[in-house]
Protein backbone atom coordinates (compact mmCIF):
# COMPACT_ATOMS: atom_id res chain seq x y z
CA UNK A 1 0.00 0.00 0.00
CA UNK A 2 1.51 3.31 -1.09
CA UNK A 3 1.47 6.39 1.13
CA UNK A 4 2.36 10.04 0.49
CA UNK A 5 5.96 9.50 1.57
CA UNK A 6 6.35 6.64 -0.92
CA UNK A 7 5.11 8.84 -3.75
CA UNK A 8 7.39 11.73 -2.79
CA UNK A 9 10.32 9.31 -2.55
CA UNK A 10 9.46 8.10 -6.05
CA UNK A 11 9.41 11.71 -7.25
CA UNK A 12 12.92 12.21 -5.91
CA UNK A 13 14.10 8.95 -7.47
CA UNK A 14 12.56 10.12 -10.75
CA UNK A 15 14.83 13.18 -10.71
CA UNK A 16 11.95 15.64 -10.47
CA UNK A 17 13.55 18.97 -9.72
CA UNK A 18 10.61 21.03 -8.37
CA UNK A 19 10.08 21.56 -4.63
CA UNK A 20 8.38 18.25 -3.92
CA UNK A 21 7.50 19.05 -0.31
CA UNK A 22 5.51 22.08 -1.49
CA UNK A 23 3.08 19.94 -3.49
CA UNK A 24 -0.16 19.36 -1.54
CA UNK A 25 -1.84 15.98 -1.82
CA UNK A 26 -4.55 17.36 -4.07
CA UNK A 27 -2.31 19.83 -5.95
CA UNK A 28 -2.28 19.26 -9.70
CA UNK A 29 1.19 18.26 -10.82
CA UNK A 30 1.19 20.67 -13.77
CA UNK A 31 0.37 23.61 -11.48
CA UNK A 32 3.43 22.75 -9.39
CA UNK A 33 5.81 22.66 -12.34
CA UNK A 34 5.79 19.00 -13.33
CA UNK A 35 5.63 18.39 -17.07
CA UNK A 36 4.55 15.30 -18.98
CA UNK A 37 8.04 13.78 -18.90
CA UNK A 38 8.28 14.27 -15.13
CA UNK A 39 5.04 12.32 -14.82
CA UNK A 40 6.36 9.58 -17.16
CA UNK A 41 9.44 9.27 -14.94
CA UNK A 42 7.34 9.20 -11.79
CA UNK A 43 5.08 6.47 -13.17
CA UNK A 44 8.11 4.35 -14.10
CA UNK A 45 9.31 4.58 -10.49
CA UNK A 46 5.86 3.72 -9.13
CA UNK A 47 5.53 0.78 -11.52
CA UNK A 48 8.89 -0.41 -10.24
CA UNK A 49 7.85 -0.07 -6.59
CA UNK A 50 4.41 -1.64 -6.96
CA UNK A 51 5.00 -4.09 -9.82
CA UNK A 52 1.79 -2.79 -11.35
CA UNK A 53 1.75 -1.72 -14.99
CA UNK A 54 -0.11 1.52 -15.71
CA UNK A 55 -1.95 1.53 -19.06
CA UNK A 56 -1.69 4.68 -21.20
CA UNK A 57 -5.43 5.26 -20.86
CA UNK A 58 -5.11 5.71 -17.08
CA UNK A 59 -2.31 8.28 -17.23
CA UNK A 60 -4.36 11.46 -17.83
CA UNK A 61 -6.25 10.86 -14.58
CA UNK A 62 -3.09 10.45 -12.48
CA UNK A 63 -2.53 14.18 -12.13
CA UNK A 64 -1.96 14.59 -8.37
CA UNK A 65 -0.74 12.64 -5.35
CA UNK A 66 -4.29 11.93 -4.19
CA UNK A 67 -5.16 10.40 -7.56
CA UNK A 68 -2.09 8.16 -7.37
CA UNK A 69 -2.95 7.05 -3.84
CA UNK A 70 -6.49 6.17 -4.90
CA UNK A 71 -5.25 4.40 -8.03
CA UNK A 72 -2.80 2.16 -6.23
CA UNK A 73 -5.18 1.45 -3.35
CA UNK A 74 -7.89 0.28 -5.73
CA UNK B 1 44.11 -6.93 -38.20
CA UNK B 2 41.96 -4.53 -36.23
CA UNK B 3 38.79 -3.42 -37.93
CA UNK B 4 37.30 -0.28 -36.51
CA UNK B 5 36.53 3.39 -36.90
CA UNK B 6 39.12 5.44 -38.75
CA UNK B 7 37.36 8.79 -39.18
CA UNK B 8 33.94 10.45 -39.01
CA UNK B 9 32.51 13.49 -40.78
CA UNK B 10 29.04 14.95 -40.98
CA UNK B 11 26.68 17.23 -42.82
CA UNK B 12 24.10 19.31 -41.01
CA UNK B 13 21.73 21.43 -43.12
CA UNK B 14 22.04 25.16 -42.45
CA UNK B 15 18.28 25.73 -42.56
CA UNK B 16 16.67 25.12 -39.20
CA UNK B 17 13.55 25.47 -37.10
CA UNK B 18 13.86 27.61 -33.97
CA UNK B 19 12.62 25.15 -31.36
CA UNK B 20 11.94 27.79 -28.72
CA UNK B 21 9.58 29.53 -31.12
CA UNK B 22 8.04 26.22 -32.07
CA UNK B 23 7.67 25.33 -28.38
CA UNK B 24 5.80 28.57 -27.77
CA UNK B 25 3.40 27.66 -30.55
CA UNK B 26 2.74 24.37 -28.73
CA UNK B 27 2.39 26.16 -25.35
CA UNK B 28 5.63 24.66 -24.05
CA UNK B 29 7.95 26.90 -22.01
CA UNK B 30 11.68 27.42 -22.50
CA UNK B 31 12.53 25.27 -19.49
CA UNK B 32 10.78 22.28 -21.07
CA UNK B 33 12.42 22.79 -24.46
CA UNK B 34 15.91 23.23 -22.97
CA UNK B 35 15.69 20.74 -20.12
CA UNK B 36 13.51 17.95 -21.42
CA UNK B 37 13.61 18.11 -25.21
CA UNK B 38 17.21 19.37 -25.27
CA UNK B 39 17.12 20.95 -28.73
CA UNK B 40 17.10 24.67 -29.43
CA UNK B 41 17.54 24.21 -33.18
CA UNK B 42 16.22 21.52 -35.50
CA UNK B 43 18.14 21.44 -38.82
CA UNK B 44 15.84 20.82 -41.75
CA UNK B 45 16.91 19.85 -45.24
CA UNK B 46 15.90 22.03 -48.15
CA UNK B 47 12.86 20.80 -50.07
CA UNK B 48 15.00 20.12 -53.14
CA UNK B 49 17.48 17.99 -51.17
CA UNK B 50 16.84 14.28 -50.93
CA UNK B 51 18.31 11.69 -48.58
CA UNK B 52 21.09 10.82 -51.02
CA UNK B 53 22.08 14.50 -51.17
CA UNK B 54 22.55 14.59 -47.39
CA UNK B 55 24.48 11.33 -47.56
CA UNK B 56 26.67 12.58 -50.41
CA UNK B 57 27.37 15.82 -48.51
CA UNK B 58 28.55 13.79 -45.51
CA UNK B 59 30.83 11.71 -47.76
CA UNK B 60 32.19 14.93 -49.30
CA UNK B 61 32.83 16.28 -45.79
CA UNK B 62 34.85 13.16 -45.00
CA UNK B 63 36.89 13.55 -48.20
CA UNK B 64 37.70 17.15 -47.27
CA UNK B 65 38.40 16.43 -43.60
CA UNK B 66 40.47 13.27 -43.89
CA UNK B 67 43.30 13.45 -46.45
CA UNK B 68 44.13 9.75 -46.03
CA UNK B 69 40.61 8.74 -47.03
CA UNK B 70 40.58 7.89 -50.72
CA UNK B 71 37.05 7.41 -52.07
CA UNK B 72 38.44 5.60 -55.11
CA UNK B 73 39.65 2.80 -52.86
CA UNK B 74 36.28 2.21 -51.23
CA UNK B 75 35.06 -1.39 -51.30
CA UNK B 76 31.76 -1.20 -49.40
CA UNK B 77 29.11 1.48 -48.82
CA UNK B 78 26.26 1.03 -46.36
CA UNK B 79 23.56 3.68 -45.97
CA UNK B 80 21.44 3.44 -42.83
CA UNK B 81 18.04 4.95 -43.57
CA UNK B 82 14.32 4.32 -43.40
CA UNK B 83 13.56 7.43 -45.42
CA UNK B 84 15.54 6.84 -48.55
CA UNK B 85 15.16 8.63 -51.86
CA UNK B 86 11.72 8.32 -53.39
CA UNK B 87 10.03 5.27 -51.94
CA UNK B 88 13.27 3.46 -51.18
CA UNK B 89 13.56 1.72 -54.53
CA UNK B 90 16.28 1.80 -55.74
CA UNK B 91 18.39 1.71 -52.61
CA UNK B 92 19.83 5.07 -51.63
CA UNK B 93 23.39 3.72 -51.44
CA UNK B 94 23.31 3.10 -55.21
CA UNK B 95 22.30 6.72 -55.78
CA UNK B 96 25.09 7.91 -53.49
CA UNK B 97 27.58 5.76 -55.45
CA UNK B 98 26.55 7.54 -58.63
CA UNK B 99 26.39 11.05 -57.16
CA UNK B 100 29.84 10.76 -55.58
CA UNK B 101 31.43 8.94 -58.52
CA UNK B 102 32.44 6.07 -56.27
CA UNK B 103 33.98 2.96 -57.88
CA UNK B 104 31.59 0.65 -59.76
CA UNK B 105 33.31 -2.26 -58.03
CA UNK B 106 31.64 -1.02 -54.82
CA UNK B 107 29.36 -3.28 -52.77
CA UNK B 108 26.53 -0.94 -51.81
CA UNK B 109 23.40 -1.62 -49.81
CA UNK B 110 21.01 0.04 -47.38
CA UNK B 111 20.25 -1.04 -43.83
CA UNK B 112 16.68 -0.35 -42.68
CA UNK B 113 16.96 0.64 -39.05
CA UNK B 114 16.25 3.81 -37.09
CA UNK B 115 18.02 5.00 -33.97
CA UNK B 116 19.82 1.68 -33.36
CA UNK B 117 21.11 1.71 -36.94
CA UNK B 118 24.58 3.16 -36.40
CA UNK B 119 25.67 0.47 -33.94
CA UNK B 120 24.13 -2.27 -36.08
CA UNK B 121 25.73 -0.76 -39.17
CA UNK B 122 29.22 -0.76 -37.65
CA UNK B 123 29.04 -4.49 -37.01
CA UNK B 124 27.35 -5.33 -40.31
CA UNK B 125 30.21 -3.53 -42.01
CA UNK B 126 32.86 -5.17 -39.82
CA UNK B 127 31.40 -8.60 -40.58
CA UNK B 128 31.23 -7.84 -44.31
CA UNK B 129 34.89 -6.79 -44.38
CA UNK B 130 35.93 -9.87 -42.41
CA UNK B 131 33.90 -12.23 -44.59
CA UNK B 132 35.10 -10.83 -47.90
CA UNK B 133 38.64 -9.77 -47.15
CA UNK B 134 37.81 -6.28 -48.40
CA UNK B 135 39.50 -3.39 -46.64
CA UNK B 136 37.68 -0.07 -46.93
CA UNK B 137 34.12 0.45 -45.81
CA UNK B 138 31.96 3.52 -45.43
CA UNK B 139 28.97 3.66 -43.10
CA UNK B 140 26.62 6.53 -43.90
CA UNK B 141 23.64 7.55 -41.78
CA UNK B 142 20.99 9.73 -43.40
CA UNK B 143 17.43 9.54 -42.17
CA UNK B 144 15.71 12.90 -42.60
CA UNK B 145 12.59 12.70 -40.47
CA UNK B 146 11.46 16.06 -41.85
CA UNK B 147 10.05 13.93 -44.67
CA UNK B 148 7.58 12.27 -42.32
CA UNK B 149 7.07 14.64 -39.38
CA UNK B 150 3.79 16.51 -39.51
CA UNK B 151 4.62 19.97 -38.23
CA UNK B 152 1.30 20.24 -36.41
CA UNK B 153 2.10 17.12 -34.34
CA UNK B 154 3.42 18.32 -30.97
CA UNK B 155 4.76 14.89 -29.99
CA UNK B 156 7.22 14.56 -32.88
CA UNK B 157 7.62 18.08 -34.21
CA UNK B 158 9.77 19.30 -31.30
CA UNK B 159 12.20 16.39 -31.41
CA UNK B 160 13.69 15.54 -34.77
CA UNK B 161 16.38 17.25 -36.84
CA UNK B 162 17.98 16.29 -40.14
CA UNK B 163 21.64 15.33 -40.44
CA UNK B 164 23.91 12.84 -42.15
CA UNK B 165 27.23 11.30 -41.16
CA UNK B 166 29.95 9.26 -42.84
CA UNK B 167 32.15 6.86 -40.87
CA UNK B 168 35.21 5.33 -42.47
CA UNK B 169 35.61 1.76 -41.24
CA UNK B 170 38.63 -0.35 -42.05
CA UNK B 171 41.79 -2.08 -40.93
CA UNK B 172 44.44 -0.59 -38.63
CA UNK B 173 41.86 1.73 -37.13
CA UNK B 174 42.41 3.73 -33.95
CA UNK B 175 39.02 2.73 -32.52
CA UNK B 176 38.40 -1.02 -32.32
CA UNK B 177 34.86 -2.43 -32.33
CA UNK B 178 34.63 -4.45 -29.11
CA UNK B 179 31.94 -6.35 -27.23
CA UNK B 180 28.44 -5.80 -28.58
CA UNK B 181 24.88 -6.88 -27.89
CA UNK B 182 21.63 -6.45 -29.79
CA UNK B 183 17.91 -6.63 -29.07
CA UNK B 184 14.54 -6.48 -30.77
CA UNK B 185 10.97 -6.35 -29.44
CA UNK B 186 8.41 -6.09 -32.20
CA UNK B 187 5.64 -5.54 -29.65
CA UNK B 188 6.87 -1.96 -29.64
CA UNK B 189 6.48 -1.55 -33.40
CA UNK B 190 3.16 0.27 -33.16
CA UNK B 191 4.57 2.89 -30.79
CA UNK B 192 6.89 4.48 -33.36
CA UNK B 193 5.88 4.03 -36.97
CA UNK B 194 5.04 5.83 -40.18
CA UNK B 195 1.33 5.57 -40.91
CA UNK B 196 0.45 6.75 -44.39
CA UNK B 197 3.81 8.44 -44.68
CA UNK B 198 3.42 10.40 -41.43
CA UNK B 199 5.37 9.67 -38.27
CA UNK B 200 3.28 8.50 -35.35
CA UNK B 201 4.79 8.18 -31.88
CA UNK B 202 3.45 7.10 -28.50
CA UNK B 203 5.76 9.30 -26.44
CA UNK B 204 5.20 7.54 -23.14
CA UNK B 205 5.82 4.04 -24.47
CA UNK B 206 8.95 5.12 -26.32
CA UNK B 207 10.19 6.91 -23.21
CA UNK B 208 9.45 3.88 -21.00
CA UNK B 209 11.24 1.58 -23.41
CA UNK B 210 14.36 3.73 -23.42
CA UNK B 211 14.33 4.45 -19.70
CA UNK B 212 13.92 0.81 -18.72
CA UNK B 213 15.74 -1.14 -21.42
CA UNK B 214 18.92 0.78 -22.17
CA UNK B 215 20.66 0.94 -18.79
CA UNK B 216 20.47 -2.84 -18.15
CA UNK B 217 21.64 -3.44 -21.72
CA UNK B 218 24.68 -1.24 -21.19
CA UNK B 219 25.37 -3.12 -17.94
CA UNK B 220 25.12 -6.38 -19.90
CA UNK B 221 27.78 -5.25 -22.39
CA UNK B 222 30.01 -4.02 -19.55
CA UNK B 223 29.65 -7.40 -17.91
CA UNK B 224 30.53 -9.21 -21.15
CA UNK B 225 33.63 -7.05 -21.42
CA UNK B 226 34.57 -7.59 -17.77
CA UNK B 227 34.41 -3.87 -17.06
CA UNK B 228 32.92 -1.75 -14.30
CA UNK B 229 31.00 1.38 -15.27
CA UNK B 230 33.82 3.63 -14.03
CA UNK B 231 36.31 1.97 -16.41
CA UNK B 232 34.51 3.56 -19.35
CA UNK B 233 35.50 7.12 -20.15
CA UNK B 234 32.29 8.20 -21.85
CA UNK B 235 28.84 6.99 -22.72
CA UNK B 236 27.66 8.17 -26.13
CA UNK B 237 24.07 7.05 -26.28
CA UNK B 238 21.41 7.97 -28.81
CA UNK B 239 20.22 11.51 -28.23
CA UNK B 240 16.49 10.73 -28.22
CA UNK B 241 15.80 13.73 -26.02
CA UNK B 242 17.49 15.32 -23.03
CA UNK B 243 14.95 13.58 -20.79
CA UNK B 244 15.80 10.17 -22.24
CA UNK B 245 19.55 10.66 -21.86
CA UNK B 246 18.96 11.85 -18.30
CA UNK B 247 16.67 8.90 -17.47
CA UNK B 248 19.32 6.42 -18.63
CA UNK B 249 22.23 8.29 -17.05
CA UNK B 250 20.46 8.57 -13.70
CA UNK B 251 20.61 4.79 -13.39
CA UNK B 252 24.40 4.98 -13.31
CA UNK B 253 24.63 7.04 -10.11
CA UNK B 254 27.91 8.94 -9.88
CA UNK B 255 28.87 7.85 -13.40
CA UNK B 256 25.94 9.81 -14.84
CA UNK B 257 28.19 12.78 -15.66
CA UNK B 258 30.00 10.61 -18.21
CA UNK B 259 26.87 10.43 -20.35
CA UNK B 260 27.34 12.95 -23.14
CA UNK B 261 24.40 15.22 -23.92
CA UNK B 262 24.91 17.32 -27.02
CA UNK B 263 21.81 17.87 -29.10
CA UNK B 264 21.03 21.57 -28.63
CA UNK B 265 21.95 22.42 -32.22
CA UNK B 266 20.65 19.26 -33.89
CA UNK B 267 17.75 17.63 -32.03
CA UNK B 268 17.22 13.90 -32.40
CA UNK B 269 18.91 12.99 -35.68
CA UNK B 270 17.97 9.28 -35.51
CA UNK B 271 20.89 7.06 -36.61
CA UNK B 272 23.16 10.09 -36.98
CA UNK B 273 23.09 11.08 -33.31
CA UNK B 274 25.82 8.69 -32.10
CA UNK B 275 28.35 9.41 -34.89
CA UNK B 276 27.75 13.14 -34.37
CA UNK B 277 28.71 12.67 -30.71
CA UNK B 278 31.74 10.59 -31.60
CA UNK B 279 32.90 13.14 -34.17
CA UNK B 280 32.53 16.07 -31.78
CA UNK B 281 33.73 14.51 -28.53
CA UNK B 282 35.51 11.19 -28.97
CA UNK B 283 37.66 10.80 -32.05
CA UNK B 284 40.29 13.31 -31.00
CA UNK B 285 39.91 12.80 -27.25
CA UNK B 286 42.27 10.90 -24.97
CA UNK B 287 39.49 8.53 -23.99
CA UNK B 288 40.32 4.85 -24.11
CA UNK B 289 36.89 3.25 -23.84
CA UNK B 290 33.48 4.45 -25.00
CA UNK B 291 30.08 2.82 -24.79
CA UNK B 292 27.75 3.54 -27.69
CA UNK B 293 24.08 2.60 -27.46
CA UNK B 294 21.35 3.13 -30.02
CA UNK B 295 17.67 2.42 -29.43
CA UNK B 296 14.35 3.23 -31.00
CA UNK B 297 12.09 2.19 -33.88
CA UNK B 298 11.13 -1.49 -33.72
CA UNK B 299 11.74 -1.51 -30.85
CA UNK B 300 15.37 -2.18 -31.66
CA UNK B 301 18.48 -1.59 -29.60
CA UNK B 302 22.22 -2.18 -29.80
CA UNK B 303 25.08 -1.40 -27.43
CA UNK B 304 28.80 -1.71 -28.11
CA UNK B 305 32.15 -1.01 -26.54
CA UNK B 306 34.64 1.00 -28.59
CA UNK B 307 38.25 0.71 -27.47
CA UNK B 308 41.20 2.79 -28.52
CA UNK B 309 43.83 0.63 -30.14
CA UNK B 310 47.12 1.03 -28.31
CA UNK B 311 50.12 1.52 -30.60
CA UNK B 312 53.07 -0.74 -29.79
Amino acid sequence: MLNVSDIKAAMKAAGISVDIDAIPVDGKFREYGLDSLDVFNLLIELQDVTGREIPDADVPNLDCIAALLAYFQA
Amino acid sequence: MTIGIKAIASYIPSTYIDNLEQGTAFSENESFIRGKIGALKLPIKNPDEDTSDLAAAAVQALIEKEPSFNPNSLDVLIVVTQNGDGRGLPHTSAIVQQKMGLPKTLAAFDVSLGCSGYVYGLYVLKGFLQATGLRNGLLVTADPYSKIVERSDRVTSLLFGDAATATWVGHDAPWRLGEVSFGTDGEGAEHLCADGGKLNMNGRQVFNFAALKVAPHIQHVLSKAGLAAEQVDAYCIHQGSAAIVDAVARRFGNMSSRFILDMEQTGNTVSSSIPLLLEAHAIRSDWKRIIVSGFGVGFSWATALLEREEKC
